[in-house]
């Protein structure tokens, strides 16, 4: 049995409403969480000890791969940092590919995020909705990058495609779809008296706290926090765009930190995402999208480098950084990534405290956590006998999978 | 806390001011990108290990800080030294004029010892147990968690994923996935037999 | 002995068509759904192979739970629906045991399958469940002070009318309360029908009322441990389930039949009656459990019984207020 008050309900590492797999495990007495405590870290992948043997061209690709969400963030980090280790000036056009891609990819990564949390209310309707708008958004991605996911368009040095001309009316096409839904999405996901009474006084993240455990990006912005580095630390296109940070306060409220603001900020952000691809589409510099077009002299620049340097993005979740050393080789000498989440899932334990469990999942998902990927898989048998199945045993069933399936 | 934005060549000034000689080397870097050509400002600053705390402190006295993360590598097999990166932030909220202000020292590996900073700022923890399960940093002061953060749970215990000497990811534990090759086949398929395989 | 085994045939062909019909309700309910999310959605006949395949996977019964109780509540919420239906009539075809049971039976006979769930729930020894069936027990307190003042309300109304035996569902079957009722009453009656719409979703656990269940929050939550045939029969038991509730507010406040319209008798009446009963069914079960289901979030327990009580609770006490006034004026009161 469970156990008497106050028991235990473990969500996680594989839950329904967990995207992605960590472990949480909230005390509980009645509907009322007294505590949470959260253990990620269960899908270590090793990337960034994979990079240290590899070269920079080749840790661009690896990046690509650490998220499927954020598709250019972690490149475009890593990338910045290299470049201002080996000097390397990327073209002011491929600043500018660099923005409009990035934006892209906080609409649809806004627009992933607000059907999950619907979802997590239990609003399956407008989880469909928003899956289905973030279609356009994945088809001007593809048409600009050739895939819909992992986006690989970023290089040491510039972007691998540019954004041609006969691109700009089908991409502008999708922007002005989405000014057309803009009003309705606002009017579904922020009028709407179910959601407002779910999400409305739940998950309060203070501004102090908000400033105390270094959170980023909406989670920080809907506490009242103005940080945002395409505001603060112009780099790419963003320097040259008027910007301000979207606060609660754009839907004419305080704020209160609460999950109902977290909606609104990344709502809100899709407009901007709009404006500003908008205005770098009509102010697109001419000219090169690369630095040098030949690998080889690229590798052979990043060799000679040396020094060390951070490059940063705000990405969909916020601040991600890349810290790079290099040394004279092949491969750098330390790579650190900090991706957007690490700096908003620590405050799991603070804004789960005193909620009611039914609240749970959408507060967990309003920091729109993302960790990444598979590692293993453990299996219990029907004894409850646990077996873990090595990457060499799934790579074999895979082969014998597809095997079977082709016969 | 002054009201004033300092400029980054003020910052440096103000730190080693207030740090002296502990602070070993310092360094300006400003990136410009976009047609604009608007300036971002990142400070390096390399300290001694024992000012590590005292830092935190004076960079807390110029702006609230943002900590975007503790980094740090192994110097090498070799070397007797880790390094270690406290990159924080100041000013973000401030538009245009966020600055990155990194700390870097050297730490040996026989002591690798650092102060907490989560007196400072609660929300340090972290990273700081980051450091520790992947470097074997101690860091004193931080209430021991109960489980680990960011590594399997059944990790072994003193292997590091991020140091290079022996404390390093023993070779058993990589996994070359194209050395374990394809399972045999009992009936090879015939070549060009018009099938789907 | 002749009407036992009558009464035993009769149960078992009402079993089979309630299954059917509650599994043809489940997948209109799913297809229509998706239509309205802009899915294509699963065939129609989805939940029949559903079951069936929930019959043919094994069992498995959690280490910690209580097997016996574990795999008994299944049962008892199948039978307990099942029973149901022999106290309802459909369409102009009287209940098989309508003289040996009234209305309030029918009212408690309708807890029993959510007690199954809830009992199965503690017994499965899960974290998850035990919140679930906390929930569920919650609920079924908040939904059942809307439902008794529908119930109570038509037959006080048929009581004064002179009608006699009015918890009778014989009797429910003759006389249609809108026969009785003043134009007060009328708006009264509205009233209790908007009450059942949202009663129906309450009670069978949909969206926004399916905190007991919530995916995202409890995995499932009761039934988060229920597999193979126990979870088979707990669908079985919601899909017969879904067609007593429906047949129990078509019998209160839709009663009306098409044959005496047609003026047929016999078999023939019998079959276009059942064939209204059958469209009502449908319809109602589009408005009050798709549509519903479609545009809402979920809600909070905390929030169900509130508005089941508060919100809802009023509405009846207006509903009544309304039936009072229209006796008075009527003067039968």
């Amino acid at each position: 049995m469970a156990g008497n008050a106050p028991y235990k309900v473990p969500v996680g590492p594989i839950h329904p409403a967990l995207k992605e797999p960590v472990h949480i495990e909230l005390t509980v007495v009645g509907e009322e969480v007294i505590s949470a405590d959260f253990t990620p870290g269960q899908t270590h992948r090793g990337i960034e000890w994979m990079g240290l043997s590899r070269n920079p061209v080749q840790i661009v690709h690896l990046t690509d791969r650490i998220c499927g969400i954020c598709g250019v963030t972690h490149s475009l980090a890593f990338a910045r940092a290299v470049e201002q280790i080996a000097e390397i000036n990327a073209p002011e056009r491929a600043d500018y590919v660099r923005t409009i891609i990035a934006e892209f990819e906080r609409i649809q990564s806004h627009l992933l995020w607000a059907g999950v949390a619907a979802h997590e209310l239990g609003f399956d309707t407008l989880f469909y909705l928003a899956w289905r708008v973030r279609e356009e958004a994945m088809d001007a991605i593809e048409l600009i990058t050739g895939n819909r996911v992992n986006y690989d368009i970023i290089q040491i040095g510039g972007v691998r495609r540019d954004i041609t001309e006969d691109k700009f009316d089908k991409i502008r096409k999708c922007l002005n779809s989405y000014k057309d839904l803009f009003a309705k999405l606002k009017k579904l996901f922020l009028e709407d008296a179910v959601i407002k009474s779910r999400c409305k006084g739940t998950g309060l993240l203070s501004v102090e706290k908000a400033a105390a455990y270094s959170t980023v990006g909406p989670t920080a912005r809907a506490s009242g926090l103005t940080a945002d580095l395409r505001v603060d630390y112009p780099y790419c296109a963003y320097g040259d765009l008027d910007l301000k940070p979207v606060m609660p306060t754009i839907y004419g409220k305080d704020c209160d930190g609460d999950t109902y603001d977290r909606i609104v900020v990344r709502i809100f952000e899709i407009a901007q995402s709009i404006e500003i691809i908008e205005t770098c589409l009509d102010n697109m510099p001419f000219g090169a999208v690369l630095y040098e077009e030949k690998v080889a002299k690229i590798l052979a620049l990043c060799k000679k480098a040396s020094g060390e340097a951070v490059g940063r993005h705000e990405a969909p979740r916020g601040e991600a950084v890349h810290y790079v050393a290099m040394n004279n080789a092949e491969a750098p000498a330390a790579w650190k990534v900090k991706a957007s989440s690490y700096s908003n899932l620590h405050v799991w334990p603070l804004i789960l405290k005193g909620n009611q469990l039914a609240d749970i999942p959408v507060i967990v998902a309003s920091v729109d956590p993302c960790l990444s990927c598979t590692d293993r898989v453990a299996v219990a048998d029907e004894n409850g006998f646990k077996k873990i199945y090595t990457k060499e045993d799934l790579s074999k069933m895979s082969y014998l999978k597809s095997r079977r399936m082709s016969e | 806390m002054s009201d004033d934005i300092l400029t980054p060549e003020q910052i440096v000034e103000s730190l080693k001011k207030s740090l002296g000689d502990s602070v070993l080397d310092s360094k300006i870097q400003i990136r410009t990108e976009g047609t604009k050509k608007r300036e971002n400002k990142n400070i390096l600053i390399t300290i001694s290990r024992d000012v590590v705390h005292k830092a935190a402190e004076e960079l807390m006295k110029i702006s609230y800080p943002h900590l975007s993360c503790i980094s740090g590598y192994d110097k090498g097999a070799d070397s007797a030294d880790l390094r270690i990166q406290y990159i924080f932030t100041i000013y973000g909220g401030v538009p245009r004029n966020e600055t990155l202000v990194i700390f870097s020292l050297d730490l040996p590996k026989n002591d690798a010892v650092l102060p907490t900073l989560t007196d400072l700022m609660e929300g340090t923890a972290f990273t700081e147990h980051e450091k520790e399960e992947y470097l074997g940093i101690k860091i004193d002061g931080l209430a021991k968690a109960e489980h680990k953060f960011f590594l399997p749970q059944d990790f072994p215990e003193n292997v590091y994923p991020l140091r290079k000497d022996e404390k390093k990811i023993p070779d058993t534990m990589v996994k070359n996935l194209f050395a374990c090759g394809r399972p045999k086949r009992e009936n090879p398929p015939l070549e060009n037999n018009g099938g789907a395989e | 002995m002749n009407i036992i085994i009558t009464a035993i045939i009769a149960t078992v062909i009402l079993a089979v068509l309630g299954i059917i019909f509650g599994l043809f309700l489940a997948g209109i309910d799913r297809r229509i759904t998706a239509r309205m999310q802009a899915r294509i959605g699963p065939p129609l006949l989805q939940p029949f192979t559903d079951v069936r395949k929930l019959f043919a996977k094994q069992n498995i019964v959690p280490a910690n739970a209580v097997s016996w109780l574990f795999n008994l509540m299944p049962v008892i919420a199948l039978a307990s629906s099942i029973a149901i239906l022999l106290y309802l009539p459909f369409g102009s075809l009287a209940p098989i045991l309508g003289d040996a049971g009234d209305i309030i039976l029918v009212l408690y006979l309708l807890i029993v399958p959510s007690l199954a769930l809830v009992i199965g729930g503690f017994a499965s020894g899960s974290p998850y469940a035990t919140v679930g069936a906390q929930r569920e027990m919650v609920s079924m307190i908040a939904y059942e002070l809307p439902l008794a003042f529908a119930v109570i309300l038509v037959a006080w109304r048929l009581m004064i009318s002179g009608v006699v035996n009015p918890f009778s569902l014989n009797t429910l079957m003759q006389t249609s309360v809108w026969d009785v009722v003043g134009p007060l009453g009328i708006i009264g009656i509205v009233i209790l029908l908007f009450l059942f719409a949202w009663i129906t979703p309450g009670e069978l656990s949909k969206v926004p009322f399916d905190s007991p269940e919530a995916e995202t929050e409890l995995a499932g939550g009761i039934l988060a441990e229920y597999s193979g045939k126990n979870l088979g029969m707990f669908s079985l038991a919601q899909a017969v389930k879904t067609v007593a509730i429906i047949a129990f507010g078509i019998i209160l406040l839709l009663p009306w039949n098409l044959s005496p319209a047609f003026g047929l008798s016999g078999i023939s009446a019998g079959a276009v009656d059942l064939v209204f009963f059958a469209v009502k069914a449908i319809i109602i079960m589009i408005l009050s459990v798709t549509v519903i289901k479609t545009m809402m979030a979920r809600f909070r327990i905390t929030q169900v019984v509130k508005l089941y009580w508060f919100v809802f609770g009023a509405l009846g006490i207006i509903a009544m207020i309304l039936f009072v006034a229209d006796a008075f004026l009527m003067g039968v009161l």
